[in-house]
């Protein structure tokens, strides 16, 4: 095999070569002296098929990743493949991979670790996460890469298992801390890295005193409040590589949201930084379609509905005038939008604190109306959509008095139906998971079960009631319509007409198009994420103040229009990827 | 600045041999290897269909593949009699797919020979085959196996004119690693002529077609050789480090550049945060900067590593008319060198 012709501009050095093994030729003297007698005549065979075995393990140059012969049971994507290999070959180890949620960070992560544990380049390798990851991580890194991962239990774990999942939180705590800074890893990994934005704090101090050869940090955003969080992940990676935080402050940014020249800083990044989004045609998911349900109250239950704003509202002037929390009346708004059942607990408990009789006289008549109510049209709704979706459904609430509903009619009528809620353990989740992938139908969750609970075995999905929260409901559609669903995925979206909650939907789903989104966009089409966090307090007083129902959809329009305008110029260093 | 990136070696030529293909990529490469290794080692198959195998194992065999030391540790303390273990092979997903219903059907049938209650029915757990893929549990235990059993060997063609001048030779099996912050190996077979001390690469691949045998008292040969074992290993190791020397090594050139030009930035970097350090703070800056340097020259720093893997003593004809296409006569050869 002949080499490339060396650089003229250097002179050729040869780099020291060391030997190993020299010392068997004694064994082997000993072996002529023995061995032969015996007249082994599987002998030459045996060599023959070891110096194969030898050349099977070679590693040869890096156009190929050797790993990729070594995955189990699924085959990675190209944009994941292609990210492997440019951390290896340009990045030399030590990168952050920043794609969008759901592209598969680990994925990435675990090619790039099992390609260095073939070449024999890495043999101690450390993996920080949350602690609720922990189990997780050890699982995919043994059962899609055959690598031998350990989740940490014991102080002693850190030097006997050569690769070792643990929580960042444990690592820094001694006697912990002590153990691992002792160990020279060849790799250390450290997922949900956004943690480490701070040069301040025990982690990323912690981080920075880890021996390391090898280094990948994973984040799905990299920069969250301002430039400079970049600087300091990017410090543990390359110390100098962007300066000091003072030059790079000075040479990069203009505000600390917002980049001099992005191009530049863009090219900068292009070396230590890998951001794969959905938007570049990281990878294509199958259509998303979404229905909008109307649907209209019974008499008896538009009564309570409109005994319930006219409650609010007085409560909301009272509460606004001597400063008192809304917190409770957003909570009842969104309630009645969902079930009379939902509200009534909501509507209990202010009964027990309100001091004044004409207030306790106005929510036990609530209580009496809601009570009354014996056919609930939006679940009368989902059991004919049920009827007509041949499939499995997930059927989402935020509720779960809704929730405990819901189950008691399903099983009524005999469809078979499982309930998910965030409280449940891991064990549980995987257990209802499995029930509902092999024996239910219907999967009935209060919330998107967290990180890993995915069911792309299932393709429609309908919500109850949305959540006043773009965020959330980015994370209810994210654990259908993601990588591995291979089938158009229907969404369902009930809309009470007359009602708050109609506004609403089209609120999320015309104005600010939650469902046209891919997952992980939120982000980036919000101008101010701060803002999100105020959502459920803007829209109530929204509903509140307005006259009518138009004033009210006008305002929630405007309001929309103003989330997603976005600061000029800004924003840009994670707009774009960098320099691919 | 690092330099431009680029591969430790340009591809390989398409006139590539074969033999330089990485070997045991397809399943039936795999399937091959499997029923050579556990033939040699004394595993009969005692089934076979397309794509699987089911090998019965010694219980030499078994203690070097199945990693159980306490089971056999409990097996040879109490004196226990106990059947050998069969592995199940599958080499691809249908072989699998197709195997796995017998085996249940197979083992249900013999439990119930032996009688089952309604709850051991319920939970009877068949044997099911083992898939075998690159890089899996099984296969690099094998690999380990022939790590041992084939480290050395000690042979002469099976066929040779009576009159054949014998040549003895030293066989060197190596593996070569280029290291920095990448890794690129090669193996490289040295074959040394303890005759003449002539050096010969690709030596195993010369051998391949010659049908070998063992080497009886190869006490006799090698007490009439000119040149030594150690002499003709020192031979080897010179021709090597030799050969390495007149390659080029412009891919250590680019390693050191990126890692003197990283040295560089660390450099500059802890000499810029120095003046907002407190002043007791300074040493543990210091030591943080001196273990990043350690990190940098431990990644970074080129160098190659020649391990020597096997080695065997290979007795040759000194004229090709013994064996048709054996190759008595490496020396055409010798200049095709890897």
């Amino acid at each position: 095999m002949t080499r490339p012709l060396a650089d003229p501009r250097l002179a050729a050095t040869t780099p020291p070569i060391y030997w190993t093994g020299l010392d068997s030729l004694h064994a082997f003297t000993a072996y002529l002296e023995t061995e032969p007698a015996r007249n082994q005549t599987s002998a030459w065979e045996l060599f023959r098929l070891a110096a194969t075995a030898v050349r099977a393990r070679l590693a040869p140059d890096f156009d190929e990743l050797l790993a990729l012969e070594h995955v189990v049971g699924f085959t990675p994507l190209p944009h994941q493949i292609e990210t492997a290999k440019q951390v290896i070959r340009e990045m030399h180890g030590r990168a952050i991979l920043a794609d969008e949620v759901g592209l598969g960070k680990t994925i990435e992560a675990g090619l790039v670790m099992k390609e260095y544990l073939l070449r024999g380049l890495a043999r101690k390798i450390l993996i920080l996460v949350p602690a609720s990851l922990v189990l997780q991580w050890t699982r995919e890194l043994n059962e899609k890469f055959n690598i031998r991962a350990y989740a940490q239990r014991h102080e002693s774990n850190w030097g006997y298992y050569d690769v070792i999942v643990a929580s960042l939180d444990t690592a820094k705590r001694e006697p912990h801390r002590s153990a691992v800074l002792s160990i020279p890893w060849d790799m250390v990994v450290v997922d949900e890295a956004h943690k480490l934005k701070n040069s301040r704090t025990k982690n990323w101090q912690m981080v920075n005193q880890i021996p390391n050869k090898y280094m990948l940090l994973l984040t799905a955003t990299p920069m969250q409040n301002n430039l400079a969080e970049l600087h300091t992940l990017i410090t543990l990676l390359q110390p100098g590589r962007l300066g000091n935080r003072g030059q790079f402050v000075q040479e990069h940014t203009v505000t600390a949201r917002t980049p001099k020249n992005p191009a530049a800083l863009r090219a900068q990044l292009a070396d230590v930084m890998i951001r794969n989004r959905r938007r570049d045609g990281a990878t294509t998911l199958p259509d998303r379609h979404v229905h909008v349900v109307p649907l209209d109250l019974s008499p008896a239950e538009r009564r309570l509905y409109e005994q319930v704003q006219r409650f609010l509202r007085g409560q909301y002037e009272e509460r606004v005038a001597r400063r008192g929390s809304i917190l409770p009346l957003i909570t009842l708004q969104r309630e009645i939008c969902s079930s009379p059942y939902a509200a009534l607990l909501t509507l209990e408990k202010m009964l027990k604190r309100a001091r004044r009789e004409e207030v306790r006289e106005e929510i036990a008549q609530l209580m009496r109306l809601a009570q009354q109510i014996e056919v609930c049209t939006k679940v009368e709704t989902v059991l004919r959509l049920l009827d007509e979706i041949p499939d499995k459904c997930i059927v989402f609430t935020e509720y779960r008095a809704t929730q405990d509903y819901l189950m008691y009619v399903l099983s009524k009528r005999r469809i078979p139906a499982v309930p998910f809620r965030g409280g449940f353990r891991r064990g549980k989740k995987d257990w209802m998971k499995d029930l509902f992938a092999n024996r239910a139908r219907v999967l009935v969750a209060t919330e998107s079960g967290g990180e890993g609970i995915n069911l792309q075995f299932c393709h429609h999905m309908i919500n109850f009631d949305l959540p006043w929260n773009p965020m959330k409901l980015e994370q209810r559609i994210g654990r259908i319509h993601r990588l591995g669903q291979r089938r158009e995925v229907h969404v369902y979206n009930l809309s009470t007409r007359n009602t708050i909650e109609a506004h609403i939907v089209e609120l999320l789903q015309e104005k600010i198009r939650m469902f046209e989104m891919v997952i992980g966009e939120l982000d980036y089409i919000l101008g101010d994420p701060a803002r999100l966090r105020r959502f459920e307090e803007d829209v109530l007083n929204l509903a509140m103040t307005s006259a009518d129902d138009d004033e009210l959809r006008k305002r929630l329009h405007e309001y929309g229009d103003a989330l997603l305008r976005r600061p000029a110029g800004g924003e840009a260093t994670c707009q774009q990827p960098p320099g691919r | 600045m690092p330099t431009t990136p680029r591969p430790l070696t340009t591809p390989p030529a398409p006139s590539a041999l074969p033999a330089d293909a990485l070997p045991l990529r397809s399943a039936a490469e795999r399937l091959e290897f499997c029923d050579r290794y556990f033939t040699a080692v004394g595993a009969p198959i005692v089934h076979r269909s397309p794509g699987y195998r089911e090998y019965q194992l010694p219980r030499d065999v078994d203690k070097e593949l199945t990693d159980r030391p306490y089971y056999w540790m409990w097996v040879e303390k109490t004196g226990q009699e106990v059947p050998p273990t069969i592995l199940r092979l599958a080499f691809d997903d249908a072989a699998a797919e197709r195997e796995n219903p017998r085996l249940r059907e197979e083992a249900l049938r013999e439990a119930e020979r032996r009688g089952l209650t309604d709850l051991q029915r319920r939970f009877f757990r068949a044997p099911v085959a083992e898939r075998i893929h690159l890089g899996c549990f099984r296969l690099d235990k094998i690999y380990q196996s022939l790590d041992r059993r084939g480290r050395f060997a000690c042979v002469m063609p099976r066929r040779m004119a009576e009159d054949a001048v014998r040549v003895p030779w030293l066989m060197l099996n190596l593996l070569v690693s280029f290291r920095c912050d990448m890794t690129e190996q090669e193996f490289w077979s040295v074959g040394v002529c303890l005759r003449t001390g002539q050096v010969i690469e690709r030596f195993l691949h010369m051998l391949e077609r010659i049908e070998m045998t063992v080497l009886p008292n190869p006490g006799d040969i090698l007490s009439s050789a000119a040149i030594s074992l150690e002499a003709a290993l020192r031979r080897a190791v010179e021709h090597v480090e030799r050969r390495l020397d007149r390659r080029p090594h412009d891919w250590a050139n680019d390693a050191t550049m990126r890692w003197q030009s990283e040295l560089a930035q660390v450099r500059t970097y802890y000499r810029s945060i120095l003046p907002d350090v407190a002043e007791e703070e300074h040493d543990l800056v210091a030591a943080e900067q001196a273990r990043k340097e350690q990190e940098l020259e431990a990644r970074m720093r080129p160098r190659i590593e020649v391990e020597l893997r096997q080695m065997a003593l290979v007795v040759l004809a000194e004229r090709p008319q013994d064996s048709p296409r054996a190759g008595g006569a490496p020396a055409a050869a010798a200049d095709r060198l890897r």
